[in-house]
C-alpha cells in the first residue's frame, strides 16, 4: 500500500538522508517541506500517512507545527515523529505534549525511523502505537 | 417264608453283578482321580511355563524400552546441540545484520554528505552544508570551521556553532598549539576516550586537497545524547577532510571567476556604452 510521509526539516542533507533511509520502506513516498509553514501549506494540499518533523525551524518550528497539525487542522490521528538534535528532557515532553507520537535524537538512528515508520504507518491513525521518547 | 432255588440263583448272580458294577465304579473312579491329579500337575506345569513366558516377554519389552529411552536421549542431546547451535547462528546473523544495518547507515550518511557538499557553488551555502553535517550527521553542538586565508596562509575561523568555541568573535585559546599541529602535519587529532583536557577539542580534523591543508575543523562538544564520537563519525569527518576542502576551495573559485567575470562584463558594458 503507498503510504506518502511529509519530512519537514530546513536542512537539506537531513531532508536528503531521511529520504534515502525510508526507501527501506516499502511504498513510501516522500514529499519534502523546509519548515512548518511549507508543511502546513502541503497538507492543505494533499492528504500523508505520516509526518516527520525537525523542530527547531525559521518561519515555523516543529513543536507549533504539531500544535496547527492537531488543533486547527484537525489532524488528530496523523502519526508525526519528531526528529531533533535537541536531546534536553524538556523539550521531548514538549513534543509529545503537543501531540508528537515519537521523538528521535540527532544523529539519526535509520532502523529506528525505519520501524517506528513502519509501525505507525500500519496501525490504522496510528491506533495501538503508543508514545515514544 | 422259603426261597426257591431259582430265585436264590437269581439274587446270587444280580449280587455278583452288583460287585462287578461297584468294582467297575471304583476302578472308574480311581482313573479319574489319577487323570485329575495328572491334569492338575499339567495345570500347574503350565502355568508356571506362563508366567516364565510373560517375565521373558517383559524383559524383553523392558530392553527394547531401554533401547528405545537410549535412543530418545541421543536425539534430545542431539536436538539440544542443534538448537544450541541454531541459537548461536542466529545471534551471529542478529549481529551481523546490526553491523550491516550501521554500516548501510553510515554509508547513507557518507552518500549525503558528499552529495549535498557538492551540491552547490555558493560558499555561503557550502559552509551551511558543512555546518548541517557537524551537527546533524556527527552529532556536535560546539564547533568552529576554519579556512587558510590566501593571503597570510593561516587558519582563520570561517563559522562556527556553541558558546565555547568561539568568545567574543574570537576562537577560544586552545587552538594554537594543537591547530598549528593538524595544520602543519595534516593528521586528524580524536581525543583519546576519557582522556581529554579541558579546553582541548574533541577532534580536529584537517581539511586537505592531495597534500595541502586548506582547512580545519574543530569539534568541541557533542549533544547531549551523544555520549562519545564513534568509528562512523570519524569516517564522516575524514570524508568531511577530503569533500569539504573540495567543495569549500572550488566554491570560493567559483565565486572570484565569477567576481571577476560580471566585473569584466560590467566593463565591457561601459565601454560598448562610450
Amino acid at each position: 500500500m503507498e503510504k506518502t510521509i511529509l519530512v519537514v526539516d530546513d536542512s537539506a542533507t537531513m531532508r536528503q538522508l531521511i529520504g534515502l533511509t525510508l526507501k527501506k520502506v516499502k511504498g513510501c513516498h516522500v514529499v519534502e517541506a523546509q519548515n512548518g509553514v511549507d508543511a502546513v501549506g502541503r497538507l492543505g494540499a494533499g492528504a500523508f500517512d505520516l509526518i516527520i518533523t525537525d523542530i527547531k525551524m525559521p518561519e515555523m518550528d516543529g513543536l507549533e507545527l504539531v500544535r496547527q497539525v492537531r488543533g486547527p487542522l484537525g489532524h488528530t490521528a496523523l502519526p508525526i515523529i519528531i526528529v531533533t538534535t535537541k536531546g534536553e528532557e524538556a523539550t521531548r515532553d514538549a513534543g509529545l505534549q503537543a501531540g508528537a507520537n515519537a521523538y528521535l535524537t540527532k544523529p539519526l538512528s535509520g532502523v529506528q525511523l525505519v520501524d517506528l515508520v513502519e509501525r505507525l504507518t500500519a496501525a490504522p491513525n496510528g491506533a495501538g502505537v503508543g508514545r515514544e521518547g | 417264608m422259603s426261597i426257591s432255588h431259582e430265585e436264590m440263583q437269581r439274587l446270587l448272580s444280580s449280587g455278583e453283578e452288583l460287585q462287578e458294577i461297584l468294582r467297575k465304579s471304583r476302578d472308574f473312579t480311581q482313573q479319574l482321580m489319577q487323570e485329575n491329579e495328572r491334569l492338575r500337575y499339567r495345570a500347574v506345569q503350565l502355568e508356571q511355563q506362563v508366567q516364565e513366558a510373560e517375565a521373558g516377554r517383559d524383559r524383553q519389552l523392558l530392553a527394547a524400552v531401554q533401547l528405545e529411552n537410549e535412543r530418545l536421549k541421543e536425539k534430545a542431546a542431539f536436538l539440544e546441540k542443534r538448537f544450541s547451535e541454531v541459537q548461536q547462528e542466529n545471534q551471529d546473523f542478529a549481529q551481523k545484520y546490526v553491523e550491516v544495518a550501521q554500516q548501510n547507515e553510515g554509508l547513507a550518511n557518507l552518500y549525503v554528505a558528499s552529495f549535498q557538499l557538492h551540491s552547490t557553488l555558493d560558499p555561503e551555502e557550502v559552509m551551511g552544508i558543512v555546518k548541517e553535517i557537524i551537527i546533524n550527521l556527527v552529532g556536535s553542538e560546539e564547533f568552529v570551521l576554519f579556512v587558510k586565508d590566501k593571503r597570510t596562509g593561516e587558519l582563520s575561523p570561517v563559522t562556527w556553532e556553541g558558546p565555547f568555541a568561539m568568545r567574543e568573535g574570537k576562537p577560544a585559546p586552545w587552538d594554537a598549539e594543537l591547530l598549528d599541529r593538524v595544520a602543519r602535519t595534516g593528521q586528524p587529532f580524536f581525543a583519546p576516550a576519557g582522556e581529554r583536557r579541558r579546553g582541548t577539542p574533541l577532534a580536529c580534523v584537517p581539511l586537505t586537497i592531495k597534500q595541502e591543508v586548506v582547512g580545519a575543523i574543530a569539534v568541541f562538544k557533542l549533544l547531549v545524547q551523544k555520549p562519545a564520537l564513534g568509528a562512523m563519525d570519524m569516517e564522516i569527518m575524514n570524508l568531511l577532510a577530503a569533500h569539504a576542502a573540495t567543495a569549500i576551495v572550488s566554491s570560493r573559485l567559483y565565486a572570484d571567476a565569477d567576481r571577476k567575470l560580471k566585473t569584466i562584463e560590467g566593463f565591457m558594458e561601459l565601454l560598448k556604452a562610450r
